[in-house]
């Protein structure tokens, strides 16, 4: 329930035990090792060291090689997966098998052997069909391509723009030379394709008369026969190569049954990078290694003991008073899954305080509040359920996954009390299809709200709302005077706050009993002490006359809680919508598709937005009042997979 | 005098007419909005359609929300299924302003949404592990849309 504390770590060791260490410190995972950019600038130590070199570019080939291979896999031979990845366990000894590795490597480069001839070959064909594209426009012409000359004449096939009248050319030629024909072989919406025949005597002067209309000469190289026998051969080519492809593919397609393989393998991969991306970390004179980083203070006895097989020097020290302290938050497991909400926001500064356990129950409560539906809760209930059992996930998505369950569960909960279950189906039902039932006492009583029902009496949820902002806002307060006390400016905190409780005091007196005398007293107790940070006398009257006007942006703090009212109004609204409009037609089966799409549409708006809202009255209203973020989160040296549970539990 | 004595309903049917007219153009221009930035993105990867889809999505709720209205206010008004109420002018005013809200907020905010989701999309083109923030930011703005549809709502489920 509380932010790590960190211990400064520095060792120096021999060189030639540096990889087997950082093995060791990936298996132990607690160890950050710090970039040592600022010692490298520094010419004294830069003199003594310099920065370690590693095996990083080869691991990441390695890495490149296999993420190239599984994309090929999944191209050619997809497999059968859900939206999650289910991950395998697997002990760490063979995780980090050589062999499994030199097999899965292999089996990568043959892959990607076939991926570059199938992208030869692709580069073969599109040459073939350009070819076979530019000879479409002959096909009319049986003249042997190679044989087009003869001892006395030439015949000269060429190209003109489609706006050339052919009428015009011809006669402008037989004006240039008699011994000339030009005729038409075809013609598409750019080009005329022209045949030209010539004597050679008379070549010259025929193409000079018809250059100024941009006859193109055109040459087909390295062709034998007619355009037709041309044409079919590159087809054959082309069928070949077609062929070659799907050969090449189904060798891929082959390799399937290696995909697990190949997934361990870039797991493994990947820690090695990210084992030797520290190692750059390290600073070398070619015999010895020094590194700097943190660690949790409850793993000093479990690191020294993991040094106790090398030669080394090391000390683990409390952190200096303007060192950038890594956070890290340890709260109970179930608590865990909060932290996601914590670092979309900001962790906290290390001498800040943990907000986990301070916000994490009202987290959950304003979800079940704004979102309220029995029916809703449980289908995200159980909805993450069947997802953890499933895939257990980890990370970012079983964090997720393991706050829905809590998100659910409040959210039917609370759904119990404004009488929520898909909205107002309940009542729908027996109104429309079963008129002549009566509703069981119970399921009536339910159905009205036990305490409230949000959308007859919306006013009275606006109150609670409010008055649990005044709860939630109050709480965020009292921390901050306990940090003030912790910190050893408890007197300054007191009077941040106690004067504005005099003036609400005073707001509610006035209100209720009529006297204004408490909210003078408030008033003047913060002008008195709300300007006390300031330099002289008048400074310090005016800041807190000043002061005053921040009631305005505590009447918008409390104000903001309405929200409360809104979304959970929104989320029976829209359900009663299309309750009502499913039972419009009067039929069930109408009736059960409209549920169905404006149930799943309710749910996937509301959820995202009571999420942010949720968050948001947290993150403004609540940790305003206290919270000092900027922390630097701690990312320890540690196994990071994707596809595989490396079993921590073995021991070597 | 047939038109005046149905003036009321009339002007009521009017402000339902704005609710989903409004609402669905600025749907459409909301969704246009997203859908030309996604077509950029998606050019250079198409892996990322599904990304894009969903934040294309995002702006098309508030011409939902207006069709929502229109359709309670019409039932209300037993112009759909029913038989055409009697209202004064002053009702069917109020019935008017009642659908305003949604017409209005709904045109506005769709089209902040769909800016907002634009610029999720080319989030998601740089660095597409955020694209939960791009639909957080894209969803507050749909917050106030809800408002709207609350406020209009709830005014036709109360005025009598």
């Amino acid at each position: 329930m509380s932010i790590v504390k960190m211990k400064r770590l520095r060792v120096i060791g021999f060189e030639e035990e540096r990889d087997e260490l950082l093995q060791k410190l990936l298996h132990l995972g607690c160890v950050e090792i710090s970039e040592p950019e600022d010692k490298l600038t520094d010419p004294e130590w830069a003199a003594l060291l310099r920065r370690d070199v590693s095996a990083l570019t080869d691991r990441k080939a390695e890495a490149a090689a296999l993420s190239s291979a599984l994309d090929a896999l999944k191209k050619y031979a997809p497999a059968k997966k859900g939206l999650f990845i289910k991950r395998r366990p697997i002990s760490e000894a063979d995780f980090f098998s050589e062999s499994v590795k030199a097999e899965a490597l292999q089996c990568a480069e043959r892959i990607n052997e076939c991926t570059r001839e199938i992208a030869r070959i692709y580069s073969a064909e599109n040459k073939l069909k350009s070819n076979l594209a530019s000879l479409a426009p002959w096909s009319r012409m049986d003249v042997p391509l190679d044989g087009l000359s003869t001892a006395h004449t030439q015949l000269i096939l060429g190209t003109v723009p489609a706006a050339a009248e052919i009428g015009a050319l011809q006669n402008e030629l037989s004006q240039a030379t008699d011994l000339a024909e030009l005729s038409e072989i075809s013609s598409d919406k750019d080009q005329h394709y022209l045949l030209l025949i010539v004597h050679n005597s008379a070549a010259e002067d025929a193409l000079a008369a018809l250059r100024p209309h941009s006859f193109g000469v055109v040459h087909f190289k390295d062709m034998a026969g007619t355009v037709t026998e041309n044409q079919e051969k590159i087809r054959a080519e082309i069928d070949a190569l077609n062929a070659e492809r799907r050969q090449q593919e189904a060798r891929i397609a082959a390799e399937a049954p290696l995909r697990e393989k190949l997934q361990l393998c870039q797991d493994r991969v990947n820690q090695d990078i990210s084992r030797e991306a520290v190692a750059e970390r390290f600073m070398t004179d070619g015999r010895i290694f020094f590194a700097e980083g943190w660690i949790p203070a409850e793993k000093v006895a479990a690191f020294q003991n993991l040094l106790s097989g090398f030669t080394c020097a090391w000390e683990a020290v409390d952190p200096e008073k303007d060192d950038a302290v890594p956070t890290q938050l340890k709260n109970p497991k179930w608590m865990d899954c909060i932290n996601m909400v914590t670092e979309m926001y900001s962790l906290p500064a290390y001498d800040g305080i943990d907000p986990n356990p301070l916000y994490f129950f009202w987290y959950v409560f304003f979800f079940g509040f704004m979102f309220a539906d029995v029916a809703y809760g449980l289908i995200i209930f159980f909805g993450c359920l069947a997802i953890i059992k499933a895939f257990n996930p980890k990370k970012t998505l079983g964090r997720m996954m393991h706050l829905g369950l809590w998100l659910g569960g409040s959210t039917a909960i609370c759904g119990v009390f404004v009488g929520g279950f898909f909205g107002n189906v309940l009542d729908v039902i027996y109104d429309t299809f079963l008129p002549n039932s009566v509703m069981p006492a119970w399921m009536a009583k339910f159905s009205a709200g036990l305490v409230v029902n949000p959308v007859n009496d919306p006013m009275t949820v606006l109150i609670i709302a409010i008055a649990i902002g005044c709860v939630h806002l109050i709480m965020g307060q009292c921390i901050h005077i306990y940090m003030g006390f912790r910190d050893g400016a408890g007197v300054d905190a007191l009077l941040d706050v106690v004067p504005w409780w005099i003036v609400f005091g005073g707001i509610a007196a006035l209100a209720l009993a009529g006297t204004p005398i408490v909210l003078i007293i408030g008033v003047l107790s913060l002008i008195c002490t709300q300007g006390r940070h300031e330099g002289t006398f008048f400074k310090k009257l005016f800041g807190g006359i000043k002061s005053l006007y921040d009631i305005t942006s505590w009447l918008s703090d409390v104000l903001s809680y309405a929200r409360l009212m809104a979304l959970m109004l929104a989320t029976s609204v829209i359900a009663q919508v299309f309750n009502t409009l499913g039972a419009l037609p009067r039929n069930i089966i109408v009736f059960v598709l409209v549920f169905l799409i404006g149930h799943v549409f309710n749910i996937g708006v509301n959820l995202i937005g009571t999420y942010v809202h949720a968050a948001r009255l947290q993150y403004l209203e609540y940790f305003g009042k206290f919270y000092k973020e900027g922390g630097i989160p701690f990312r320890p040296l540690q196994y990071d997979t994707k596809y595989v549970d490396i079993n921590d539990e073995e021991e070597n | 005098m047939d038109f005046m004595s149905n003036a009321g309903l009339y002007i009521a049917v009017i402000g339902a007419s704005l609710a989903v007219a409004l609402a669905c153009a600025g749907s459409g221009k909301g969704v246009g909005i997203v859908g030309e930035a996604a077509a950029g993105v998606i050019s250079e990867d198409p892996g990322k359609f599904s990304s894009c889809l969903i934040l294309q999505i995002l702006p098309g709720t508030q011409g939902l929300y207006g069709l929502v209205v229109w359709f309670y206010a019409l039932f209300t008004l037993g112009v759909i299924g029913g038989t055409p109420a009697t209202l004064t002018v002053a009702q069917g005013i109020g019935y008017c302003v009642a659908c305003l809200p949604m017409g209005i907020g709904g045109y506005i905010t769709a089209i902040g949404q769909g800016r907002c989701a634009a610029a999720g999309v080319s989030l998601v083109a740089k660095r597409p592990e955020e694209m939960s923030k791009g639909i957080i930011m894209a969803i507050m703005v749909e917050f106030y849309a809800i408002l709207c549809l609350l406020a209009s709502f709830l005014m036709l489920l109360f005025i009598k």
